[in-house]
């Protein structure tokens, strides 16, 4: 290759201006601080050391001034001097060549913590040619990098050109450009140390938040409810829209979490929306965004849902409610994932999972006009339906178990559920679903001083009277989960087991017969008298048929 | 020191014995390595050959039940308009509607009946870096044969891990397959995979797999793990499966599967499992 002089032009001119007494020198220096200009800007532009280095080794080597530049750093890890790059003329991929400290050459920059200079690279016995880019005829220029005072953190190489009464003042550009690859390495590396702790802490909310909405927080051991969980399984890796339907309280919110939570998309954006709580315009603002000036008070752009789930899963809570007019808009999105915001003429588009939620019968809808026949056809793609709890009585016992710890957690006191209450829980209807049932065990769990929720406290709570009278047509199902209990259950009625107290026997008792006290003293081999005894020693509340 | 005197004083009659007892020792050693990575080898293809089954007629479900679940309510709109499709010369398209939906689930359960059996595997301490070396000597001749540098750096202290010892290396050989493939694409900027196992946070033991690869789009970053997507251009035809399964496999076992951010060219996969 070529060796250009690095003064001839700007020798001339400033032969001409006739002002400089040594205008080699001056060209010179004039040209060292503007390269140190460009290499401080080219290191200030981004923080990702792999793309500047690269820039200012280009940078320095088509300067001609210091060729085939090489920058190297400490892997703390392994403790070998790794390459960081290189120039080279062609070659795209970088050789795997690493020095340990003392090794070498560039080794030796690092152990002796200061700047190296050879006239003629080839007659130093330390030179190992490792990477076989450097001229042997040329010198050779290492400098340490320095973070602070500390020991080196790596090595900034180059080749000049031939040995000239210019090579000490290019060891020393070279110094200086080493200072200021340090500076940029301290910087980006309290940044990335910032970010990573960031990100750890991120990374463990997210596997907590990932936790609390796994498959294990759904209840549910009936027929009913293994089929939505099968459904869950094999819907949440696909991107598919999908619609969960049910009553109110049923646990829609629960699924579209589990969906999102065990979907590829686990690390996306998530958010939800509740489309019956907003009116027509302000829906559309909210879900598209709008422009700055669209509307009185729309003082600047705000990104709505979609755009913010971007990549995400967005849960449309209430979808049954909206007007007619917004649903043409919501279908557009789901056909092409495409927007407008608000005033704006753009076209967004979007890479958003919708999952969509009501408890409204959307074929009524439809046929009363109300909603878009082909958006019901859209959403109903993937439609799984939540059964209420009355259809799922099996899995009472083991809800309310549930509820009771999480309850338990929240009020920070230990609670015990009674068996006696679990029958309670099981006669009733439960319109209000899992919702109510949750709500009657937090209300019962308040009414209760000491913390155990037995069939008075819960009835005490509110639980409608009509349901607790009358004879239960069938034999009581089996209620009793506890391990000691497990296998006297299904052979034994509960006021026959052992294990409970006098208190909850009668009161099994009681309930066996519709309680009709002299039957009940029947069932427990007591007199009459007996009964109303211990009914009244043990507050044992009576209902009256 | 007198002892060691006294060993050497006795090694001179011992030496050839010696030495042909260790070289036994050696080869029976080699031997017994061979086979038992034999047995690892046919155990984690039975397993994949599950996993792949499993994938593809859940798949086939999911991508049948679609049209099925829209024919499902085109039908039911079209009896609650009042139209009972039972009587005759009524309306035929409600008919064939309703035959076509009796195949249509009746497929499904046939492909239901066809899927493998959870085989409910009991879980034990596996060691994760053990699997690792299982696995890159498994693939040793096609990472030869692609010409690429493997960096493992393993983490000496590496809590056990709760699965089973095939499921973990069925995993490992997924992700190790992925980065391969990646470094046969077009792009490639090197032909180095990195695979270095850590403790991270909250006790997690954490496998990421770099490759030198051209790397994956910040769009396509969510599709790579769902089943039948592919985005490898060269190569024979790819299924798609081998990340859909690796997600499958670390779902079941509570973990986490991402790809990371990193600032040198390629793909970072990591996957964190909980330790036991």
């Amino acid at each position: 290759m070529s060796i250009q002089c690095p003064t001839t032009s700007d020798e001339v001119i400033n032969h001409e201006d006739g002002l400089c007494p040594k205008p080699v020198f001056c060209a010179f220096y004039r040209r060292e601080l503007e390269t140190l200009y460009k290499v401080s800007q080219l290191l200030g532009r981004s923080l990702n050391l792999h793309d500047t280095a690269r820039e200012v080794l280009r940078l320095l080597h088509e300067e001609g001034r210091l060729h085939y530049g090489m920058i190297c750093l400490l892997d703390k890890e392994s403790g070998l001097l790794r390459i960081i790059d290189i120039h080279q003329d062609e070659a795209t991929f970088t050789k795997n060549v690493s020095y340990l400290p003392g090794e070498g050459i560039v080794g030796s920059i690092l152990s002796e913590k200061k700047l190296i200079v050879v006239p003629r690279i080839a007659e130093e016995p330390r030179f190992l040619d490792r990477l076989g880019v450097y001229d042997p005829r040329r010198p050779f220029i290492g400098a340490p990098i320095f973070l602070g005072s500390n020991d080196p953190v790596g090595v900034f190489a180059a080749q000049p050109n031939y040995a000239d009464k210019f090579l000490e003042d290019n060891a020393k550009l070279m110094q200086m450009i080493a200072s200021l690859i340090g500076q940029a390495i301290l910087l980006s590396s309290s940044v990335q140390e910032e970010q990573e702790k960031l990100r750890e802490e991120r990374d463990s909310l997210r596997r907590r938040v990932k936790r609390q909405h796994g498959f294990e927080n759904i209840i549910g051991e009936t027929e009913a409810m293994r089929l939505v969980f099968d459904q869950v399984r094999m819907v949440a890796k696909w991107n598919t829209t999908v619609l969960i339907r049910g009553e109110s309280g049923t646990g829609k919110e629960l699924i579209a979490n589990a969906i999102h939570y065990n979907s590829p998309r686990a690390n996306e954006p998530y958010l939800k929306l509740n489309c019956a709580a907003l009116p027509d315009n302000l829906l559309e603002s909210e879900l598209f965004g709008h422009e700055k000036g669209a509307f009185t008070g729309a003082t600047s752009m705000r990104k709505g849902r979609f755009e913010q789930a971007d990549g995400g899963t967005l849960f449309l809570d209430e979808i049954g409610e909206i007007t007619p007019a917004f649903q043409s808009k919501l279908l557009r999105v789901l056909q092409e994932g495409e927007f407008e915001r608000v005033g704006g003429n753009k076209t967004h588009k979007v890479d958003v999972r919708i999952i969509a939620a009501t408890n409204k019968d959307l074929e009524a809808a439809v046929e009363a006009g109300d909603f878009r026949e082909d958006l019901y056809y859209r959403l109903n793609v993937m439609a799984i339906q939540m059964p209420s709890l009355k259809d799922r009585m099996d899995d009472i016992p083991e809800l309310a178990r549930f509820l009771i710890g999480k309850i338990s957690q929240q009020q920070g006191r230990p609670l015990s559920l009674k068996d006696s209450a679990v029958r309670l829980l099981m006669r009733h209807s439960w319109p209000g679903n899992v919702r109510e049932l949750e709500n009657c065990l937090e209300r019962a769990s308040v009414m209760s001083p000491n913390g155990i929720i037995d069939r008075d406290v819960v009835s005490l709570s509110g639980l409608p009277e009509k349901t607790l009278v009358g004879v239960p047509a069938q034999p009581l199902p089996p209620v009793l989960k506890t391990p000691a209990a497990e296998e006297t259950t299904s052979a034994e009625k509960a006021w026959q087991n052992e294990e409970l107290d006098e208190r909850e026997r009668v009161i099994a008792a009681l309930e066996e017969v519709g309680w009709v006290q002299a039957k009940a003293a029947r069932l427990l081999d007591m007199t009459p008298r007996q009964i109303a005894y211990r009914i009244k020693i043990l507050g044992i509340s009576v209902r009256r048929i | 020191m007198t002892e060691q005197l006294a060993n050497r004083a006795h090694a001179p009659f011992y030496t050839v014995e010696c030495a042909a007892r260790c070289q036994l020792v050696e080869f029976q050693k080699q031997e017994y390595e061979k086979a038992r990575l034999n047995a690892v080898r046919a155990r984690m293809a039975e397993t994949e050959m599950e996993y792949r089954t499993r994938e593809v007629i859940d798949g086939a479900l999911y991508l049948l039940q679609k049209p099925l679940n829209v024919m499902t309510a085109l039908s039911n709109n079209l009896q609650r308009t009042g139209c009972s499709t039972k009587a005759p010369g009524c309306m035929p398209m409600g008919c064939a509607l309703d035959e076509a939906l009796d195949s249509g689930q009746e497929a499904a359960r046939t492909l239901r009946l066809s899927l493998p059996n959870d085989k409910n595997v009991p879980h034990t301490p596996v060691n994760m870096n053990e699997a690792i070396r299982d696995c890159l000597i498994i693939s040793a001749d096609r990472i030869d044969a692609s010409g690429i540098e493997v960096d493992w750096r393993a983490s000496p202290e590496l809590p056990m891990i709760y699965s089973d010892e095939v499921i973990i290396r069925v995993l490992l050989r997924m992700l190790l397959d992925n980065a391969i493939n990646a470094i046969g694409e077009n792009g490639a900027t090197a032909r180095s995979v990195s695979v270095i196992s850590r403790v991270g946070a909250d006790r997690m033991v954490e496998v990421s797999i770099q490759d030198s690869g051209p790397g994956i789009d910040r769009a396509a970053r969510t599709k790579v793990f769902e089943p039948f997507y592919t985005a490898w251009q060269s190569g024979p035809h790819h299924a798609g499966l081998g990340l859909a399964i690796a997600r499958q496999i670390v779902a079941d076992l509570h973990g986490d599967i991402e790809i990371r951010e990193s600032n040198v060219r390629g793909s970072t996969l990591c996957v964190s499992l909980p330790a036991c």
